[in-house]
C-alpha cells in the first residue's frame, strides 16, 4: 500500500538516487585511499548509464497514459523499475576516463578523485533531503496532524 | 533587492486563497463567494502547487538546467499550501464540532 | 551547482601539471646530456593555459581550462666556458640549459597560489550547496 501511495510522486526515482550515490560514495572513497598504491585503477559505477536510466524513466513518468491502465503510472511499478536500473548498475567498473597516467602505469589524479566524491555526496544529500520533504508531506496529511 | 520584493510579493499570492474574509458567508450566490468556493479554489491552488513541485524534481533528475534553489523552493511552497489547508480543514472540523454540540 | 565543481577541478588539475613542468625544469637545470646519451642540453618545458569548449559543459556555459604542455624553442642553451667539463665542444664550451631558476621559483608560487585559489572556489560552491538545504528544513 505504501508503494502505491508514493507511485504519484518521484520517491521511487529519488530512492534510486540515494542509494547509488551511497554505493558510490564507497568506491571512490576507496580510489582516494589508493592513490599511491602503483598498479591501481580508479574504479566507478556506470553513472552515465544511470544518468540515461532516469532520463527514461521520467520520460515514460511524463508521456500522458490512458485510463484503462490505471491511475498509477506503469513506469512506477517495481517491475518496471527493476528493468531500467538492474543490478549491475550498482556494481563497480574500471573507469579511464578523468586520469593522468603515470609513471608506474598507474591512471590517477588525486583532485578528480577528490571532487567526485564531494559531487557525489552533494547529490546523494540532494536526493536524500528531496525524499524526506515528500515523506513528511505524505506524514502530515496521513496523521492530520501539520 | 528588488528580488527579494517580488519573491515576498509571491508569497503573498501563496496566502490568497486563505485570507478572503468575506468568504465566510455559507452557501449563496454572494458577490464574495461562497465557504465552499475557497474550500475548492484552495483546493486547486494545492494541487498546481504539488503538480509544480513534481515537475521541478523530475526535471532535475531528468538533468535539465534547473538550479537545487528552484526544486527546494517549489517543494517547500507545496508542502506549506498543503499544510495551510489542513490546518484550515481541521479548524473547519474543530468549529464544526463545537456547533453540533451546542444545547438548543 | 556541480557544474562549477567541474570547472574548478580543471583548474586545479591545470595548475598541478604547470608544478609538475615546474619542477621537471628545475631538476635539469645543467643537464647536458639527452635521454639518449648524446651531447645535447635539456630544452625548457613550458605550459600553456586555454579556455576548454563552452559548449562541452551543458547548462550554465561556465568554461574550464585546458593545458598543453610544450617545449620551449625560443631559449637557446647557456653557453660556459669550461675547457675542464667532459661535455664540451670543440670550443671549450658547454652547453647548459637556458633554465632561469628564479624565473621558476616564481612561477612555482603562481602555480602555488592559482591551486589556492581553485580550492577556495569549491569550498564556496559546496557551502552555498549546503545553505540551500536550510530552505527545506
Amino acid at each position: 500500500m505504501l508503494g502505491s501511495m508514493t507511485d504519484s510522486t518521484t520517491v521511487g526515482l529519488l530512492e534510486k538516487l540515494a542509494i547509488f550515490g551511497e554505493r558510490r560514495q564507497e568506491i571512490l572513497a576507496g580510489n582516494v585511499a589508493n592513490i599511491d598504491t602503483p598498479g591501481y585503477k580508479p574504479r566507478d559505477l556506470p553513472v552515465s548509464e544511470f544518468q540515461q536510466a532516469l532520463k527514461d524513466a521520467i520520460a515514460e513518468r511524463r508521456t500522458p497514459h490512458s485510463l484503462s491502465t490505471g491511475l498509477t503510472s506503469p513506469s512506477n511499478s517495481s517491475e518496471r523499475f527493476q528493468q531500467l536500473f538492474p543490478e549491475e548498475m550498482f556494481q563497480a567498473i574500471e573507469t579511464q576516463d578523468r586520469n593522468i597516467t603515470f609513471q608506474d602505469g598507474a591512471t590517477r589524479s588525486i583532485e578528480a578523485e577528490v571532487m567526485e566524491m564531494s559531487k557525489n555526496s552533494m547529490m546523494q544529500r540532494f536526493a536524500v533531503e528531496l525524499m524526506s520533504a515528500q515523506m513528511g508531506m505524505l506524514q502530515a496529511a496521513i496523521s492530520e496532524r501539520v | 533587492m528588488s528580488q527579494s520584493i517580488n519573491s515576498i510579493s509571491s508569497l503573498k499570492s501563496l496566502s490568497k486563497p486563505f485570507a478572503t474574509p468575506q468568504a465566510l458567508e455559507l452557501g449563496g450566490d454572494k458577490q464574495g463567494g461562497s465557504f465552499q468556493d475557497m474550500l475548492l479554489s484552495s483546493l486547486n491552488h494545492v494541487a498546481t502547487a504539488d503538480r509544480n513541485a513534481q515537475a521541478a524534481v523530475e526535471s532535475s533528475l531528468a538533468g535539465e538546467d534547473i538550479t537545487q534553489a528552484e526544486v527546494f523552493s517549489a517543494i517547500k511552497k507545496a508542502d506549506m499550501s498543503m499544510r495551510m489547508l489542513l490546518q484550515v480543514r481541521n479548524k473547519t472540523l474543530e468549529a464544526f464540532n463545537e456547533i453540533k454540540q451546542l444545547r438548543m | 551547482m556541480l557544474n562549477a565543481i567541474d570547472v574548478s577541478t580543471s583548474g586545479l588539475v591545470a595548475q598541478r601539471q604547470r608544478m609538475n613542468t615546474i619542477a621537471g625544469n628545475i631538476a635539469n637545470v645543467n643537464t647536458t646530456r639527452g635521454s639518449n646519451g648524446e651531447l645535447e642540453p635539456f630544452q625548457r618545458r613550458l605550459i600553456r593555459f586555454s579556455t576548454e569548449d563552452v559548449s562541452a559543459r551543458e547548462g550554465s556555459g561556465a568554461a574550464g581550462v585546458e593545458y598543453r604542455i610544450e617545449v620551449d624553442t625560443a631559449n637557446d642553451p647557456r653557453r660556459v666556458h669550461d675547457p675542464g667539463h667532459p661535455d664540451t665542444d670543440a670550443d671549450g664550451y658547454v652547453a647548459f640549459p637556458n633554465i632561469d631558476l628564479v624565473t621558476e621559483f616564481v612561477n612555482a608560487l603562481e602555480a602555488n597560489r592559482a591551486y589556492e585559489a581553485n580550492v577556495a572556489a569549491i569550498e564556496v560552491t559546496k557551502e552555498m550547496s549546503d545553505v540551500g538545504l536550510r530552505i527545506l528544513a
